[in-house]
């Protein structure tokens, strides 16, 4: 080690253990001189163990805990707050399907559906025609409905829905409006609004014209569900974003978006925190809506970052550091490529050829090809230390492919 | 599982933390940096506080404004920061101190770390040579022989408390003349 280290090299941080290690006198001479050498860093340290020495029965434990409750109280009320917008949200969420379906059962003449169908739906008429007219009297009195009430009217074409299940048409139907209820959200959410009570009181005969005519539209450009599935795989297997991290140097597959569906784990995480204080005046559809924007911020932030970290380490050749790193991405997301690929690179620079071999053929094998030629280009380097006649066999595929890397495949032939 | 567990902020240095802060504004950073360096606050305000009942108090101010002032602004060197505020702090409980002004560059504390490996041992020496005949000793012993201060007061005959200082003091005067000479070079 330097002479220059010994005095200027980092010591570490002095811990509430050092401290009272040093004070309570248990520390032996080499302890002593390590806490000493700890606290000569910086002037925060020394005075910390000045300050202690001058006070020497200070508790810190016990003043550690009692502010830190002081300070991080309102995480718990917060908490709270997030699970009451959850609550709503999912309560909200979970009508609106069934206010759609009612709606096309309603456009569809009683003279088409089966003789059965037929008198069940003619009794459930003149049920929720009692109920109506008991309840518009009603209405006018207390027009804002308490959500008990709402939730029995839904039970009610709950019963609907079921005794109308044998018909295809209808059957169809329903899946097309709740896709188009995903679509439209926010102006299912106005009308309901607006007409929610008369719409799910009488679903049977008088639909709401202007949610009518919404569903509509809808209906006759269907979602193309098969379709778009098809085009996101396109965009998996051919044009993959880009994206250059560790200062702009490595280049990386970018994920963002693609991170999204599968962030259970952030969720978890932001739930053992709470909300943060700033949330705490905000209604709770705002507050849910900040939570809701937080989660998709932190994956995008997460998963880059770090990869950053990783690409940074093996940057600055730290190779075992940077495959612990990559590992860790490779747990949660098996087919990483940005981590398959850079743990090829750094198993090569490890000088672990086989390894390091069995990673660039997942990356070549992937659906992604961006790292493709860098992958055969590097197994081509690893099969030359490992077996030659292979190595070179490649090589030459390289060499005849044209791509970024054929020219140097030839020069490396040729010697 | 793993990547995004709660381990993760016990790795991160200071300024990684600040950064993720500032990004997410999550309050479990804070409380990661509480962890680190409350104890800290309270032995520099036990330093220079008469009254040992506002440390508390003292200590809740410093990371509120923490929270505050770092959704905003970066901070390079959270010791140092840390260190002035709090004395800041103090100061406005005790007017006998004197006011503190945060300044990036005076942070002779932080070091880093690739540069400074340019330097040789012998240069070391060298530079060592030019300190006090008191600060050399005390440094050498300290540093070189790895001693306590105890053991140093023994074997030289100062107090511990000019011990502590001879060591503090050649320190500093150690890297202003180790600056001086990388000055000089880059001229």
């Amino acid at each position: 080690m330097k002479l220059y280290n010994k005095i200027f090299g980092n010591k570490g941080d002095l811990t509430d253990q050092d401290i009272e290690k040093y004070l309570s006198g248990k520390a032996n001479a080499k302890e002593q001189h390590n806490i000493e050498a700890k606290a000569l860093q910086n002037q925060l340290f020394a005075d910390a163990l000045d300050g202690y020495a001058k006070n020497k029965d200070f508790n810190i434990n016990k003043l550690k805990n009692r502010t830190s409750k002081k300070l991080f109280k309102n995480n718990s009320t917060n908490y709270l707050v997030a699970i009451a917008a959850m609550f709503a949200l999912v309560t909200i969420l979970f009508f609106i399907p069934f206010e759609n379906k009612t709606n096309e059962l309603a456009k569809i003449p009683a003279t088409k559906l089966p003789a059965k169908e037929n008198i069940i739906k003619e009794e459930t008429i003149k049920k929720s025609e009692k109920v109506t007219t008991t309840l518009q009297k009603s209405e006018e009195k207390e027009p804002v409905k308490p959500v008990k009430e709402r939730i029995i009217t839904k039970e009610k074409n709950k019963d609907l829905i079921a005794a109308n299940t044998t018909s295809n048409n209808q059957e169809k139907i329903a899946k097309k409006a709740k896709l188009a209820s995903k679509v439209e959200q926010p102006k299912i959410l106005e009308n309901n609004i607006e007409i929610d009570e008369s719409k799910s009181l009488e679903p049977a005969y008088s639909a709401p014209i202007t949610s009518g005519e919404v569903m509509a539209e809808i209906s006759e450009e269907p979602v193309p569900i098969a379709t778009k599935s098809k085009r996101a795989e396109k965009v998996f297997e051919d044009n993959f974003p880009i994206i250059y991290l560790a200062d702009n140097t490595l280049k990386a597959a970018n994920y963002n978006g693609k991170r999204l569906p599968k962030n259970e784990v952030i969720l978890e995480d932001a739930r053992s925190i709470g909300t943060s204080a700033r949330y705490a005046n905000e209604t709770v559809a705002e507050a849910e809506m900040q939570v809701n924007n937080e989660y998709l911020f932190e994956e995008k932030y997460y998963y880059n970052d770090f990869l950053d970290k990783g690409l940074f380490k093996y940057k600055n050749e730290k190779y075992s550091e940077a495959i612990i790193i990559f590992d860790e991405i490779l747990k949660q997301y098996p087919n990483d490529i940005n981590a398959l690929f850079y743990n090829g690179l750094s198993f090569y620079k490890l000088k672990k050829y086989d390894k390091a071999i069995k990673y660039f053929d997942l990356v070549i094998n992937d659906k992604i090809n961006i790292f493709d030629q860098e992958a055969e280009w590097n197994k081509a380097l690893c099969l030359l230390e490992t077996n030659k006649a292979e190595g070179e066999k490649l090589l030459q595929k390289i060499a005849d492919d044209e791509g970024f890397y054929s020219q140097k495949a030839m020069n490396l032939l040729n010697e | 599982m793993f990547l995004f567990n709660k381990q993760k902020y016990t790795e991160l240095n200071d300024n990684e933390l600040l950064q993720m802060y500032r990004k997410t504004g999550k309050q479990k950073i804070i409380a990661e940096l509480f962890n680190r360096y409350a104890h800290l606050i309270f032995g520099v305000c036990l330093k220079y506080s008469n009254k040992n009942d506002i440390c508390e108090d003292v200590v809740i101010q410093i990371f509120e404004t923490v929270m505050e002032y770092a959704k905003k602004s970066e901070i390079k060197f959270l010791k140092s920061w840390l260190y002035t505020i709090t004395r800041n702090e103090c100061f406005k409980q005790n007017k006998s101190l004197e006011k503190l002004e945060y300044n990036d560059q005076i942070n002779e504390d932080v070091i880093d770390d690739e540069k400074e490996e340019t330097i040789s041992d012998k240069k070391l020496k060298q530079a060592i040579n030019q300190l006090k005949a008191e600060q050399k000793e005390c440094i050498e012993l300290f540093y070189f022989e790895e001693l306590s201060y105890n053991q140093i007061a023994e074997k030289t005959g100062y107090e511990i408390k000019k011990v502590k200082s001879n060591i503090q003091n050649g320190k500093r005067n150690l890297s202003i003349i180790l600056k001086k000479e990388r000055d000089e070079i880059v001229q």
